[in-house]
């Protein structure tokens, strides 16, 4: 991955397309590259949809070789949602495509000049875009039916829905699985807005005439992945629950914990959860034809959290949703059917939309009298309106924080403009430490559980100290940019968590892919490097601490069962960033 | 992890008195009847370890390895042996979830720093000094549901009728192929899908519990 692929979308003539050394970007992957690129080139007070924004697009560093679980893209650029710095992230083929075709980013950048829509087809022998007109408006299903008698099953395709080419700021970019279906989402922060604005619908990369990237010492690697490997099989949750169960094993426990958002964050349980579970989830795909419940977003995932759904008659409705999705559609807007769910995460890939953000604008939208909450039917519905971009889907495709504004609602539950995932602050404090303070808007992912106790990032943590919860959440939001910066999927965190053996087998695949000598040292300044980056850049947008805050009707309004509020003190909060 | 010790012998033979249906089965995958939550009976208060540990039979290396996330009338537990199972309790068993929020939840756990306020404290644990027989409310999940669901059939679990005919009535057949014997307080009943309803089952509450196929 020695190369950056710039596409300037204003050239004279239609997007131009130079290829140049990856340069002072050498060693970036993943998020630290787009996030570098950002940070760098692009000026934080421009508008997210102006000639000056530019969308980032990089694999993570191990992605394109034989390291399991490593095939994530990361998507970077000035979010229209939050006015931040944003980095997205998701699975699907193409991560690992771009990595053996040797790009480390492909930029696209500069004033869409018309109308025109264009593809973009990357292969071994270079890159050609075309105009697409033909393609515009099409929701991503219709558009992988159309490329496919073009190009076949064997491409990756990242591309936007209807949401991206109007521009919504809650918009996603699509990036196909295995099957060739557009499931797996850059889903936070808009970023399929970013792409709409530079006129590109979609980048087709064909790598079949590539190999498998080759690491620095062969023998090395394949002897620290195989111990990866192995230390991803043994241990219960990468082993066995997110196998078995995926992501959505997460219902029944969070409603336990009273931790879970019901009927727009106004209840910690929902008394239907039982309907919307995971164990419930993995029953139907097991029962119902064609349904898969253990399945990998990309080829070589150990851990293959993710499934196949069908309904009753065992007809394709949709991946299987993650816990997320479920969540956002189900508990928060009080709809108790998993197939209702699985056709609005179907709505949600097809037009385009980050599933947790239309989730709770969804549910913003019931609060606010729009539909009644657990109407399912209402509910797809409105997702119609959004890929539709009728007057009302054009406020909701806005996102939770400005349909509830049209509404005068103060229930708006988002930080920095963006949609709380399911994990109720108020209940689990510390996850509100990482929503407040993340430098990407409400985000569960930025502080993933990832081996801070083994990195010891800012030395030792006694997590009984009464200032406990900012500094593990510094240390997990430290650690998480840098594993996003690698390629390896989040979920490999339980398994470097707990076994140090296999956290080491992870570092040194690294190191026998590139022949390097990296600690754990390294590992937590390449992800404070990345963080100091993204503040840097929110600084100069304009986001100073008093951004850093949950909404305050969190600290006033008591979550039942529990009834507890947010409390951590805005000391507290703004000491996350001291290192 | 499959549990692999024999079931030990019912700690409560009496069941509350209730009607007591016993079933007998080849391969009770029956996890779907336990999925709602059920009823147990506890004889006095006592620690979550004493319950867990020596009445049900759930012990050592599966309590210390498998059982990871363990919620006490919803509060996270850390601590067997201080949490106390009194008088309407609510008990969930799980196994280790993913993510930050799996991280947090679970038991003893680095970050359970980050679930205060949900977290079971020395302040919060109740004291009864009650020593009166009592029912204990338990759901299983996920894996655990899977690996304990026999043991906990078999110690005998309080659920209402309706919903043991409701659960039998969407069986496939081959359940009943392995469906041996099905006796209610001492008489036999038929064991054909087909015959549910002809079983008179008492409304309300009764106690089930499941054996092995006897030799
Ligand atoms: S664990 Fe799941 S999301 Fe992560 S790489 Fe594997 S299949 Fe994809």
């Amino acid at each position: 991955m020695d190369k950056i692929l710039r596409i300037d979308v204003g050239a004279q003539g239609g997007p131009k397309a130079t290829v140049e050394p990856v340069g002072d970007y050498a060693g970036m992957g993943g998020r630290g590259m787009t996030t570098m690129v950002v940070y760098k080139e692009v000026p934080a007070d421009c508008h997210p949809l102006g000639p000056e924004n530019k969308l980032v697009i990089s694999p993570g560093l191990m992605s394109g070789s034989a390291a399991s679980s490593s095939g994530r893209l990361s998507v970077g650029c000035k979010s229209p949602l939050t006015g931040t710095i944003k980095e997205s992230n998701a699975g699907g083929t193409a991560a690992q495509a771009l990595g053996r075709l040797g790009y480390a980013a492909v930029i696209l950048e500069g004033e869409r000049q018309g109308d025109d829509m264009y593809k973009v087809f990357i292969d071994d022998q270079g890159v050609k875009i075309e105009k697409a007109n033909e393609l515009k408006m099409l929701p991503n299903y219709e558009l992988i039916d159309k490329l496919k008698p073009v190009y076949g099953e064997k491409v990756s395709v990242i591309s936007i829905g209807t949401a991206g080419e109007m521009r919504f700021s809650n918009s996603s970019i699509a990036v196909t699985d295995p099957e060739f279906r557009p499931t797996r989402h850059c889903g936070r922060g808009g970023v399929g807005a970013v792409m709409g604005s530079k006129g590109i619908k979609c980048i087709v990369v064909d790598a079949s005439n590539t190999k498998m990237r080759q690491p620095a010492n062969p023998e090395g690697f394949k002897e620290a992945n195989r111990k990866f490997v192995e230390g991803l099989k043994q241990h219960a949750v990468t082993g066995q629950g997110l196998p078995t169960y995926g992501t959505n094993v997460l219902t029944n426990v969070l409603n336990e914990a009273g931790g879970y958002p019901t009927y727009n964050f106004r209840e910690g349980r929902y008394k239907h959860h039982q309907s919307l579970s995971g164990e419930l989830q993995a029953e139907n795909m097991k029962n119902r034809e064609g349904g898969q419940p253990t399945h990998g977003c990309h080829r070589g995932c150990a851990i293959q959290c993710s499934g196949i759904y069908t309904d009753k008659d065992g007809n394709y409705m949709t991946k299987q949703p993650e816990y997320e999705t479920v969540w956002s559609h189900g508990g928060n807007c009080g709809i108790d059917d998993l197939d209702v769910v699985a056709k609005l995460d179907y709505l949600d890939d097809n037009y385009g939309v980050d599933t947790i953000e239309m989730g709770v604008t969804i549910g913003v939208a019931m609060e606010a009298g729009v539909i009644e909450f657990g109407d399912g039917e209402g509910a797809i519905n409105l997702v119609h309106e959004v890929g539709k971009g009728t007057p009302l889907g054009r406020i909701l495709g806005a996102g939770a924080a400005t349909t509830a504004r049209c509404y005068g609602l103060e229930h708006a539950p988002v930080v920095k403009g963006q949609a709380m995932p399911a994990y109720d602050p108020r209940a689990v404090k510390g996850i509100g430490v990482t929503y407040a303070t993340t430098t990407q808007g409400a985000d569960h992912t930025a502080g993933y559980a990832v081996a801070t106790n083994i990195l010891k990032v800012g030395g030792d943590v006694d997590p009984l100290k009464p200032e406990g919860q900012a500094e593990l959440s510094r240390n997990l939001q430290v650690a998480t940019a840098a594993l996003d910066a690698t390629g390896y999927c989040l979920f490999i965190a339980f398994a470097i968590l707990d076994q140090p053996e296999t956290f080491n087998a992870m570092v040194d695949s690294i190191n026998q892919m590139y022949g390097l000598n990296m600690t754990g040292d390294d590992v937590v300044a390449l992800g404070q490097k990345i963080l100091k980056m993204e503040r840097e850049f929110n600084k100069k947008a304009g986001f100073g601490p008093e951004h850093d805050r949950l909404p305050r009707y969190f600290s006033r309004e008591p979550l039942a069962p529990h009834n507890v509020v947010f409390d951590v003190s805005n000391e507290e909060l703004d000491s996350v960033y001291n290192f | 992890m499959p549990y692999t010790a024999p079931y030990p012998e019912p700690y409560d033979k009496t069941l509350d008195n209730l009607p007591l249906i016993v079933m007998e089965h080849d391969a009770p995958e029956w996890f779907g009847i336990l999925l709602q939550g059920f009823d147990m009976p506890v004889p006095k208060p006592c620690t979550l370890r004493e319950f867990l540990c020596e009445l049900v039979g759930v012990c050592g290396v599966y309590t210390e390895k498998y059982l990871q996330t363990i919620f006490l009338n919803g509060k996270a537990i850390d601590d067997l042996d201080r949490a106390m199972i009194v008088p309407s309790s609510r008990l969930a068993l799980s196994a280790a979830m993913p993510g930050l929020v799996g991280a947090t939840m679970r038991r003893g756990g680095y970050y359970s720093r980050m679930r205060e306020g949900i977290s079971q404290s020395r302040e919060n644990t109740t004291d009864s000094t009650e020593e009166q027989p009592f029912r204990l409310q338990v759901r299983l999940y996920n894996a655990v549901g899977r690996e304990l669901a026999g043991l906990f059939l078999h110690q005998g679990v309080f659920v209402p009728s309706e919903y043991l005919l409701k659960f039998l009535k969407s069986q496939p057949p081959k359940f009943f192929d392995h469906l041996h014997k099905v006796v209610l307080n001492g008489t036999p009943l038929p064991v054909t899908s087909s015959s549910l309803d002809s079983w008179q089952l008492p409304q309300g509450d009764i106690a089930l519990r499941v054996t092995a196929v006897q030799p």
